[in-house]
């Protein structure tokens, strides 16, 4: 008997290659002249003190949502830098006051102040006969 | 001898004086929490618990607080000379109030009923909500000696 014909395993199709375009480079951290940090400081206050605190540049290390912000109500320009709307989510804080204390008044209708005045007597009692 | 009303009246006058306001005697405590009972205390009747932010008023025992004692209707009274207003309610008091006391040191000096001030009839006092303060009005916490 002859031997079996090995049959040739099948061929294992290669995986495929994709093509993947490459990667957008990330933006080159752009510095803000120092005449917009200015402005921006101006503009935003105490707030923007708080927040450029320590971010001054590069623009790209800032917090994105609060970049998107910036550049959504034209505070801050950036040359090269894209990014975009703010998303809808995104409820921009009044950055143009100090932040104050928020009051929130969580009282029901009915439980609006009310004063109830009362009275009272400590009526002393007598004491047997003897004083009179 | 027979003694007039106005000689009673001057003794009375003199013993309410005695226990508040400026001229008091030396033992009387510096100064009284007002308390609230669901019951006369006099015959056991508790205090409210602290629900709903219910605490006792310290009162301090001063001629500020507590004026000079004087003839009302033929009667010796003692009476509040400031408003006394107990700390707004943050929402419902445990139980009703029935009667008041003025209290130092487990003491109760004096005690009464509640009552409508308006028709001096007892009132059960029922906080139940927050924001409620408790007032007694000037001259409407009194402390009196019936004349016989």
């Amino acid at each position: 008997m002859p031997p079996s014909k090995k049959q040739p395993p099948d061929p294992t199709p290669a995986p495929p290659i994709v093509e993947t375009p490459p990667s957008a480079a990330p933006p080159e951290p752009v510095a803000v002249p120092v005449e917009n940090l200015t402005a921006t400081r101006d503009l935003l206050g105490w707030h923007g003190e708080r927040i450029l605190a320590g971010m001054s540049a590069p623009v790209a290390d800032w917090p994105d949502e609060y970049v998107q912000h910036l550049v959504a109500e034209g505070t801050l320009q950036i040359e090269g830098g894209d990014f975009g709307e703010a998303p809808p989510s995104f409820i921009a804080p009044d950055l143009t006051s100090p932040e104050t204390p928020v009051v929130r008044d969580l009282r029901e209708p009915n439980e609006a102040p009310k004063v109830v005045d009362v009275a009272g007597d400590a009526e002393r009692p007598e004491r047997g006969g003897e004083a009179r | 001898m027979t003694l007039g009303v106005t000689a009673v009246h001057t003794a009375r006058l003199a013993s309410l004086d005695a226990c508040y306001g400026t001229n008091k005697a030396p033992n009387m405590p510096s100064s009284f929490n007002l308390r609230m009972y669901s019951a006369d205390p006099v015959s056991g009747g508790a205090e409210l618990g602290a629900a709903g932010g219910y605490t006792a008023l310290s009162v301090a025992n001063s001629g500020t607080n507590f004026g000079a004692a004087t003839v009302v209707g033929g009667v010796a009274t003692k009476a509040n000379a400031v408003a006394l207003s107990m700390a707004a309610s943050t929402g419902a008091w445990s139980a009703g109030a029935t009667h008041w006391a003025l209290e130092s040191g487990g003491v109760i000096y004096d005690t009464g009923p509640i009552t409508d001030p308006t028709t001096g009839n007892p009132m059960t006092l029922t906080v139940s909500q927050a924001n409620v303060t408790v007032r007694f009005g000037i001259g409407k916490l009194t402390i009196t000696v019936p004349t016989p």
